[in-house]
């Protein structure tokens, strides 16, 4: 009874869930939802070759204290530092980040292409900063917020080379007002210690790039962590901690041009992808059907709620769909398929074997659990390890396909554990005279043993099914540990 | 009942039959490594009117065919933000010097506020429309009307404005202009045929001795752009300003006026450090994937024997990776401008790794399974037996996926065909490899049989191998 309780009980959680899951995906673009604190507009973020974006052009110079600088060797470590500040600051996945070369001038500018087809002046803000940050000592003048100062006006005592980027944060004072954590590494922490026990009483001014983002006081001696206060916007404090935890870049960069870029695919390949999508999709769907009849149907709706859920989720979190996160999404539709393949495989087994239908699913189950949770272990722990490298080194066509990855597995282990197995638990309960036709399973006619102590009365469900269940939990606890019960 | 284990060797041989020519080709040729990984040349191209996608793929063709340009991509996008800048293209009857090139730019910034900002952008001083016996100049200039308050662009030019403030008066007389052919002859890849212009017999003389402006200038016609399109073409070749300038003419006939914004070399969008960190976020996924399955498997035996299963898991994966590898470097070397080597394929093997483990691991559980249940026979007889049971799984889900691919493949557009055939490879191996590979690895190594392949253990070899035989023949009942 409990069994047959708790079956309807997911049964209605997962009807919860596909009616959730459909609503976030029909919803409308426009649509703006407060999850966690970020505001997500539910769109279904394409790449820039599905949907094209927008493209910075930024013209890379040398810094003016170093006018004769070797631009070329200098460029890719520019990028690499983009990279991270998209990736990281932006939270922008499948960005395009490229260096090119005026052949006629010998200029050097870097092409910065983000996906979406907004206007961002935020993201201009953050790429094109040069975010040079330096602590210099004005002595006892008070200097407000948003002055230019002159290189070299007033004595640099710290750069952001001196700052321990894993330590730097935006959180909020009593008044809830935004500040920047922010600590020392190595020699420097000292070297702070000392120097603000010496100069109590002065100003310490904190500029980026040579306007000043704080002058304040030293009250005390500061020997651990520091907050930089005064900042207007906590949109503003998000992007000088940006700023700040990824370094200057080695290059200023002026900006040079702007355009919108049309999807690199372009619409005739989408569409036909599209198509092709449809009928591959329509094909597998066609076999499960016919190879597994009914269990195949179960899987179909299984698959569904699967497609679902994972455009929901991708939607949720904002993540960018290229060509090639949707080829992580077919390969964890095969790995769905898969474990559901796996499953029947091991029913029909169970049932050619004699066992009633409800102790087949349960057994058939259990045997097939163990390869499901391998293979797809496998396979998460290499989206991981891929996501790791790609995020620590700035890697982004490696983080979106493993995200994708990462969000098809773990979807399609849930749809296989949870959804699939309370659907033909469901099936059993609900539809108990399934067992008098075997073809439905694909297995010859009396393939299915009928509980011998119900005989002509399984059509009755209500009361058929109990007993089914029951004879499950026996053969289940024969066979091997029962971990649900 | 089939005895799969022992055509073993047939199974091998046949998956050496595809990865020695294919490690052969990635050493002999390497692989054909795209703009994604060598940067090239962009060419930025503002036309009159906008191209549709089509006409903007032609221009690509154009590019790939007259130019030999290599892996080349054509991307259209829209200028934002230019404040209402208009192009206007000047056409004159003859190449002119740039002194008359300043005089027009002077005349049409003479007016100031009421034409607003004007600024010359890159002539085409030889342009020609009868393959290369006449020349005319097309110089094209930007006109950005003064912001105005109320946001939007102050006014707009019109062709006829434009050339209303040129011929106000007539035009300073040019110098012959020589056309640039003829000098320039050290294109490696183009031949231009050696053109015998009309202007070309003063070309001896215009080395920059100062020569008497003779020949009248006159406007022939201005033009209007109507689009912010810009046509990106971008190529692996390093085009030369000649090659650059052929493709302008040959554009010019076909598409009308045109001038080129930018000529950029681009640097590599997949930095090389990107490349090794792929391979080495593999390698580490690698070795967490053997830990993973040794630990999975611990209930096989010795901790030996769970290692085992991983290694051969592992160097299933390194099969599928070789064999795509080598697939693609004989493709590569065939079909180079098909083939190539960019983010698309990165991802392809990437994908190709998770299936190959995924798979293997399903046969290699059964086997698990199997050994602990039938602990009474041996384990050619196990393995042979997982192997039939798990076959209808194995092709069935591999299926469902080489079916959609082979649609993407199929009906999916030529973009992303190269893409969709390395997952179909993929794919199709890692099925392959962990039925008939991992599994008969597991075999050889299980039985002690792989000493047989080194003659220095010819002694205990001889009474392996005859235990391996009676097995196998126990195995074929």
């Amino acid at each position: 009874m409990r069994k047959q309780r708790s079956s309807l009980i997911y049964s209605a959680g997962i009807l919860v869930l596909g009616i959730v899951a459909a609503l976030l995906v029909i919803a409308p673009h426009n649509m703006q939802l407060n999850v966690l604190g970020f505001q997500n507009d539910l769109k279904l973020k394409q790449g820039l070759d599905l949907q094209g974006g927008i493209q910075f052009l930024l013209q890379a110079n040398c810094p003016s204290k170093n006018p004769n600088c070797d631009i070329g060797s200098l460029i890719q470590p520019t990028i690499d530092n983009l990279n991270k500040r998209i990736s990281g600051g932006l939270g922008v996945n499948e960005a395009t980040v490229t260096y090119q070369k005026d052949q006629t001038s010998g200029k050097y500018f870097i092409s910065v292409e983000l996906p979406g087809l907004k206007d961002d002046r935020q993201a201009l803000a953050l790429i094109g900063t040069t975010g040079n940050l330096e602590i210099i000592n004005t002595g006892a003048n008070y200097i407000p917020p948003g002055t230019q100062v002159q290189e070299g006006q007033y004595p640099v005592v710290f750069t952001g080379a001196d700052l321990d980027p894993n330590s730097i944060d935006v959180s909020f004072d009593q008044a809830n007002n935004p500040q920047i954590d922010f600590e020392m590494q190595g020699a420097a922490k000292d070297k702070f210690a000392n120097y603000t026990q010496q100069n109590i009483g002065q100003y310490l001014t904190i500029t980026l790039d040579n306007v000043v983002i704080e002058s304040a006081t030293i009250q005390s001696q500061i020997t651990g962590p520091g907050q930089i206060t005064g900042i207007k916007s906590v949109n503003d404090a998000q992007r000088i901690a940006s700023l700040m935890r990824y370094g200057a870049l080695p290059l200023p960069l002026t900006q040079a041009g702007e355009r919108q870029i049309d999807p690199t695919l372009g619409a005739q390949a989408i569409n036909q992808s599209i198509v092709a999508a449809i009928i591959g999709l329509g094909l597998v769907v066609l076999f499960m059907l016919v190879y597994y009849r009914l269990p195949g149907l179960v899987a179909t709706l299984a698959l569904a709620l699967y497609a679902l859920l994972v455009i929901s989720i991708l939607k949720l979190i904002g993540a960018v769909l290229t060509l090639a996160g949707i080829a992580g999404l077919i390969l964890s539709i095969g790995m769905a398929v898969d474990a559901n393949v796996l499953i029947f495989e091991r029913i029909k087994e169970e049932l050619r074997a004699g066992r009633t239908l409800g102790a087949a699913i349960d057994i058939g189950w259990k045997r097939a659990w163990p390869s499901i949770r391998d293979s797809n272990a496998s396979t998460i722990i290499t989206c991981l390890i891929l996501s790791f490298f790609g995020n620590n080194f700035g890697a982004t066509i490696i983080v979106g396909f493993a995200t994708n990855l990462l969000i098809g597995v773990v979807t399609s282990l849930f749809t296989a554990v949870v959804v699939t197995r309370t659907l033909l638990n469901d099936l059993v309960t609900l539809f108990p005279w399934v067992v008098r036709y075997p073809a439905l399973f694909g297995l010859p006619k009396d393939a299915i043993t009928v509980p011998t102590y119900r005989p002509g009365r399984a059509a009755r469900g209500a009361q058929a099914a109990p007993a089914l269940a029951g004879g499950a939990g026996q053969l289940a606890l024969a066979s091997e540990g029962d971990e649900e019960e | 009942m089939f005895n799969l284990t022992s055509k073993k060797y047939y199974f091998f041989a046949a998956s050496l039959l595809v990865i020695i020519p294919g490690f052969l080709a990635l050493l002999a040729w390497g692989l054909n490594p795209g703009i994604d990984f060598t940067g090239g040349t962009t060419v930025d191209l503002r036309f009159q009117n906008a191209l549709t996608s089509a006409q903007a793929n032609d221009v690509g063709h154009i590019f790939a065919t007259q130019a030999h340009a290599k892996d080349v991509k054509v991307y259209l996008s829209h200028a934002l933000n230019s404040g209402g800048a208009q192009i206007f293209w000047v056409q004159l009857n003859v190449p002119v010097d740039s002194n008359v090139q300043n005089e027009i730019l002077a005349r049409l910034q003479a007016p100031g506020d009421r034409l607003g900002t004007v600024k010359a952008l890159p002539p085409l001083n030889q342009a020609s429309l009868d393959g290369g016996k006449t020349h005319f100049a097309l110089l094209p200039f930007q006109i950005t009307p003064p912001p105005s308050t109320s946001g939007g662009p102050a006014f707009t030019v019109t062709a006829q404005e434009v050339q209303a403030y040129i011929t106000a008066k007539p035009l300073p007389n040019t110098t012959p202009v020589a056309a640039t052919n003829s000098s320039t002859s050290a294109t490696p890849t183009g031949t231009p045929a050696p053109t015998a212009t009309p202007t070309k017999s003063s070309a001896g003389a215009s080395s920059g001795t100062t020569k008497p402006a003779t020949l009248p200038v006159t406007v022939q016609k201005v033009y209007a752009g109507t689009t912010d399109q810009i046509v990106t073409v971008q190529t692996q070749t390093l085009l030369s300003p000649q090659q650059l300038s052929d493709m302008e003419s040959t554009l010019l006939s076909k598409y009308g006026v045109l001038y080129q914004s930018q000529v950029q070399s681009v640097g590599p969008a997949i930095a090389s450090s990107t490349t090794f960190l792929a391979i080495a976020a593999v390698v580490v996924a690698s070795l967490f994937i053997l830990l993973y399955i040794a630990y999975a498997f611990r209930n096989v035996g010795s901790v030996g024997k769970a290692l085992r299963y991983g290694t051969c898991a592992v160097i299933a994966l390194l099969h599928d990776v070789l064999v795509v590898l080598g697939v693609w470097a004989i493709l590569g070397h065939l079909f180079p401008a098909v083939f190539k080597v960019d983010t698309l394929f990165v991802t392809a093997v990437l994908t190709v790794i998770g299936f190959s483990v995924h798979d293997t691991i399903v046969v290699f559980d059964r086997i698990r399974e199997n050994v602990q249940r039938r602990s009474s026979e041996t384990f050619v007889d196990i393995v042979n037996a997982s192997l039939l049971q798990t076959m209808a799984r194995s092709l069935n889900t591999s299926l469902t996926v080489l079916v959609t691919l082979l649609a993407l493949t199929l009906f999916g557009g030529t973009s992303i065909r190269p893409f969709t055939l390395a997952l179909l490879v993929g794919i199709f191996s890692g099925t392959y490899s962990s039925i008939f590979n991992a599994s008969m690895l597991l075999v050889v190594w299980e039985t002690g049989e792989w000493r047989t392949w080194f003659p220095w253990t010819r002694n205990k070899a001889t009474a392996v191998q005859v235990r391996g035989q009676s097995l196998a023949r126990a195995g074929a009942r």
